[in-house]
């Protein structure tokens, strides 16, 4: 598992795509799917962009380029765009983090992935040797304080996973994250252009919701210290 | 004699269950269309949930699992769910207040455990603090509002003078389109300045 989190953090540039399927609970119990693709492309210090497609067939776009992050649904033609100079370590941690938006598995795209893993991972196991996904693997399994988790990395000198399943076990129903990575391409060679985006005519600019929750914050702020310790 | 009581009884029974299913069907339920169709659920399923951001981190895991644990151990595990729940909501705790002290620090990522504990709308309602972002300046989401709704809330827009902000007027609440984990929603706001 470190062999491949060292393997992947350290290539300066891959591309990959991802097929992945959630799980959500619904208030009545039902337990429903969501699907995507995702066609991830990444350079290093500081540029990936993912293009995705839902299975309700919505397309978006993420682009971090070094200076900020921009997020585009093509089918609702509207896009948002914070500014946030920076690695992709950076920026990714303030798109998921803080912005709360989804980038899943963006555990993949920093160059900490290695040291990530280190502090999360309490216990590994290994399963088995398996030949079902195309190319000889080792399955693990293992967990962190609230995910259990499971990988199936490519034997050889290049250990790159090819599937892994995350199980929220305290969350109700015990949804699971699944995805399936194929075409892992690590000679490529991307113009700039394909991390620089251009708003397409009628597309609109929003912005994100943790803007406006920020902005309220901003705003009960004076409020709530009225009276306090100056 | 027996034959017609037992033809009658069958009848009955396959009255009552069609019966059912109608009137499930017709209350919205979960019963389903004669013609083959199936019932369109109003509002349409959630995408939002604990697995949407694929992260090695849960924290409504940690939120939920405060409750569960209690129910789901039996009674002979009851002390050791109990230091599990200790643990988590330690760990929730420390996990809050790194987050709150890595905003001063540099690089960016530094001691924030979890950041990939991807939880939707539902913490961002909750107030969640940020960074700087773009086009926060015109509008705020209302305290009383009724939330997010991936749906246009009604069919009055209204663009803000000056800023050039669509809005939304529903009787006595405004709504603005923002983007969220899932793509653009309908955030309620309270009344936008000039409007």
């Amino acid at each position: 598992m470190m062999r491949m989190a060292g393997f992947v953090s350290k290539a300066p540039k891959w591309s990959v795509t991802v097929h992945s399927g959630y799980d959500v609970v619904q208030l009545d119990g039902y337990k429903v799917e969501w699907n995507d693709v995702r066609k991830v492309t990444l350079v290093r210090p500081d540029q990936p962009r993912v293009e995705g497609e839902r299975s309700d067939g919505t397309r978006t776009l993420l682009i971090l380029d070094g200076k900020g992050i921009t997020t585009f649904d093509e089918s609702a033609k509207v896009y948002a765009q914070a500014s946030h100079p920076g690695s992709i370590d950076d920026a990714a941690v303030y798109f998921v983090g803080d912005l709360r938006m989804r980038l899943p598995l963006a555990l993949l795209l920093v160059s900490r992935f290695p040291e990530e893993l280190q502090q999360r991972v309490q216990s590994v196991e290994y399963v088995e040797k398996t030949m079902t996904l195309g190319a000889p693997a080792d399955h693990i399994v293992g967990r962190t304080a609230t995910v259990d988790f499971q990988l199936w990395i490519a034997e050889g000198d290049k250990p790159l996973p090819l599937r892994a399943v995350l199980t929220y076990q305290d969350a109700r129903g015990q949804p699971q994250y699944r995805a399936q990575f194929s075409d892992w391409n690590f000679d490529i060679d991307p113009s700039d252009s394909l991390f620089t985006f251009t708003p397409p005519e009628g597309a609109n600019k929003i912005p994100f919701v943790a803007a406006l929750s920020r902005a309220r914050s901003l705003r009960q702020r004076p409020a709530a210290t009225k009276g306090g310790k100056q | 004699m027996k034959m017609q009581w037992r033809s009658l009884s069958i009848m009955m029974l396959a009255i009552l269950l069609l019966g059912s299913v109608v009137y499930t069907y017709a209350r919205g339920g979960r019963g389903f269309r004669g013609g083959g169709g199936f019932a369109h659920r109003e509002g349409g399923f959630s995408r939002e949930g604990p697995a949407a951001g694929g992260g090695f981190a849960s924290r409504s895991g940690l939120m939920e699992g405060r409750q569960q644990f209690g129910q789901r151990a039996l009674a002979g595990r009851q002390q050791e769910a109990n230091g599990l729940l200790s643990n988590r909501q330690q760990l929730a705790r420390r996990w809050q207040s790194r987050a709150e002290q890595y905003r001063r620090g540099y690089p960016y990522w530094a001691g924030y455990p979890g950041w990939d504990a991807g939880a939707g709308l539902a913490a961002l309602g909750a107030g969640a603090a940020i960074g700087a972002a773009a086009g926060s300046s015109t509008a705020y989401p209302s305290a009383s509002g009724s939330g997010y709704s991936a749906a246009q809330p009604c069919a009055n827009a209204v663009v803000a003078p000056g800023t050039g902000v669509t809005y939304y007027n529903c009787g006595a609440a405004w709504y603005t389109k923002a983007y969220g984990p899932n793509g653009p929603v309908f955030v309620a706001v309270n009344r936008p300045p000039g409007l």
